[in-house]
């Protein structure tokens, strides 16, 4: 049989079920519902909470989960436009290029990352591990089956994850109170006849495959090659944009173990990125003082905070800062703190391994190493 | 009764709320195979009110000129599968992993032989995620290459340049058992 319809052959997947077409429809007879209903929402508790007109959506940013498993009960706090937020120091950038002070911020990293010291590598058996807190967007549709209604909850997280250079792993999260966004959310909720939300404690394993530590050792380190891989979607596939190669750089750093190499290159790809903003100095979710600077995509600031004396990604937050993200400014619709990394010996160990000797990525045959100076290091380095 | 995509998501914009779901009965059955095909019929379960969600609230940007909703709802049905795997581990997980071993599971059965299974991996191995998604639209959603420009918002002269490449690699691959990727991003052996 000839490729192409072999491929198509393969293509052919069973009908799906009526009952999943059911909750999509019942979810869109909801949004259709107060979308038309619109200002009659009830904003008597909530007098910021303005829908803007026709919000467009962004895709391209990092996205929240959608989460539509069925669980137990939870306590569920109402909170309307969230007060936990960074605080901007800076003022925003010129739209055609970074701002200076971004780029200066993010120039003076690179040169605090390529002085770390040299790292270690993940060997096989052994695993990458990161520990962070985080909250995160979970968007429910249309449950229970038959219910109605669609709503966004902030879920906070606790999550550890160990990776193999195999890919093999493990995956626990588990999950604190959910926190209604708006009060449009929690009146869809309420219509929907205020079903549990699900955050029951996770812990998956994974054998080889199943995850995947990033190899790094192959990009290059020189900034132009790098902005250049980066931007032409070699790196990652994607849509077009400085926000995704905004968002393109956080991946590469999020538990990633970038060499101090790489981490210096994409600081200084970032400093050239036409709408970065510096935001001073901020405060990230445990209280830890960084430096940050952020992208704005379709009314949603995306956040990222360095330790100004390693370099290292300390947290990240994204707040609505204009119309387009269907939530008021000021509300914060994410976050993220990266605790402790380490490199370990089991999906059971959150120790760090001893320590072999250091390699150099020129002498390593995988080139992935952990820098030392990673966000774990950093713990209990809190700021008032 | 009749109404074009276009017009039933113009019928929405103007605040008709049963528009959008009659749309979403004509076309959420494809949206559901396009998840499914690339993920699992699990995890489409789960993103199609996702994927339906987001295109109502974006439906403004829908160019009501365009009779066929297909190209733009599969751009969004792209998009939250991105989003979701790269939910599932922090960094995007590159989609050369992805689209292999993921919905591979499901298709194993349908294929006989093993080497076949392999020389399909193969073939989707030896393209960019680019191409890959150019040539799965064309072959497994049976769009044109004009509707493949409009879902992934690219010139229709990349887009058949990039589906020419993307075949001819893939049959390349397909039919030499000893290439291998140049892609950097490969799983490690």
């Amino acid at each position: 049989m000839d490729a192409l319809h072999l491929l198509e052959e393969v293509a052919r997947v069973e009908p799906v079920d009526p009952d999943v077409l059911e909750r999509t429809a019942d979810a869109l007879r909801v949004a259709a519902a107060l979308d038309a209903r619109g200002d009659t929402v009830d904003t008597r508790s909530a007098p910021d909470l303005r829908r803007p007109a026709s919000p467009p959506r962004s895709f391209g940013r990092r996205p929240g989960r959608w989460r539509l498993r069925t669980l137990q009960g939870a306590a569920i706090i109402v909170v309307v436009g969230l007060a936990i937020g960074l605080t901007a120091v800076s003022r925003p950038g010129s739209p055609g290029g970074p701002a200076p002070a971004a780029a200066a911020v993010l120039k003076q990293l690179a040169l605090v990352a390529a002085d770390q010291p040299a790292v270690i590598v993940p060997a096989p058996g052994q695993f990458l591990y990161v520990e962070s807190d985080e909250a995160y967007q979970s968007e429910t549709a249309g449950l229970p089956p038959g219910g109605k209604g669609s709503y966004s909850v902030l879920l906070p997280e606790h999550r550890q994850i160990w990776v193999g250079p195999d890919g093999s792993g493990r995956l626990f999260e588990t999950y604190g109170e959910p926190v209604f966004l708006s009060a449009r959310d929690h009146a869809a909720w309420l219509a929907a006849g205020s079903p549990s939300i699900p955050h029951a404690p996770s812990d998956t394993t994974f054998g080889p495959g199943g995850l995947y530590l990033m190899k790094l050792s192959d990009l290059p380190t020189d900034p132009s090659a790098l902005a250049a891989d980066l931007s032409s979607r070699k790196i990652e596939g994607g849509p077009p944009g400085a926000a995704e190669d905004f968002t393109q750089i956080g991946d590469l750093l999020r538990e990633t173990d970038a060499s101090p190499a790489l981490r210096s290159a994409l600081y200084q790809v970032a400093a050239a990125l036409p709408g970065v903003q510096s935001l001073g100095s901020v405060t990230d979710h445990s209280g830890r003082t960084g430096v940050g600077v952020a992208y704005v995509d379709h009314g949603v600031q995306d956040e990222l905070v360095f330790d100004p004396q390693t370099s290292a990604l300390l947290g990240e937050q994204n707040t609505v800062v204009g119309p387009g993200a269907n939530y008021p400014v000021g509300t914060v619709v994410g976050w993220v703190v990266y605790l402790q990394s380490a490199v370990v010996d089991s999906t059971t160990s959150t120790a760090a391994a001893d320590a072999p000797e250091p390699i150099s990525p020129s002498t390593s045959p995988a080139g992935v190493s952990l820098s030392p100076s990673n966000p774990g290091d950093l713990k209990g380095t809190t700021a008032p | 009764m009749d109404d074009t995509d276009g017009e039933m998501v113009e019928r929405s914009r103007a605040g008709d709320p049963a528009a959008f779901v009659e749309l979403f009965w004509h076309h959420g059955p494809a949206v559901h195979a396009y998840l499914a095909r690339r993920t699992g019929r699990q995890d489409a379960d789960e993103l199609l009110s996702d994927v339906w969600l987001r295109a109502f609230r974006s439906r403004s940007n829908y160019d009501h000129q365009v009779a066929d909703a297909r190209p733009w709802l599969y751009g969004i049905a792209r998009n939250v599968l991105r989003a979701h795997w790269r939910r599932r581990q922090r960094s995007y997980r590159p989609s050369a992993e992805v689209a292999i071993s993921d919905p591979w599971e499901d298709a194993d059965d349908r294929i006989d032989a093993a080497a076949q299974r392999m020389a399909l991996q193969r073939g989707l191995a030896a393209l960019s995620e680019d191409e890959r998604e150019v040539l799965l639209l064309v072959v497994w959603e049976h769009l044109t290459p004009a509707e493949v420009a409009l879902a992934l918002a690219i010139p229709q002269g990349t887009a058949r340049s990039r589906l020419h490449r993307a075949r001819t690699l893939f049959r390349g691959a397909f039919e030499i058992p000893t290439i291998t990727s140049s892609r950097s991003w490969s799983k490690e052996a």
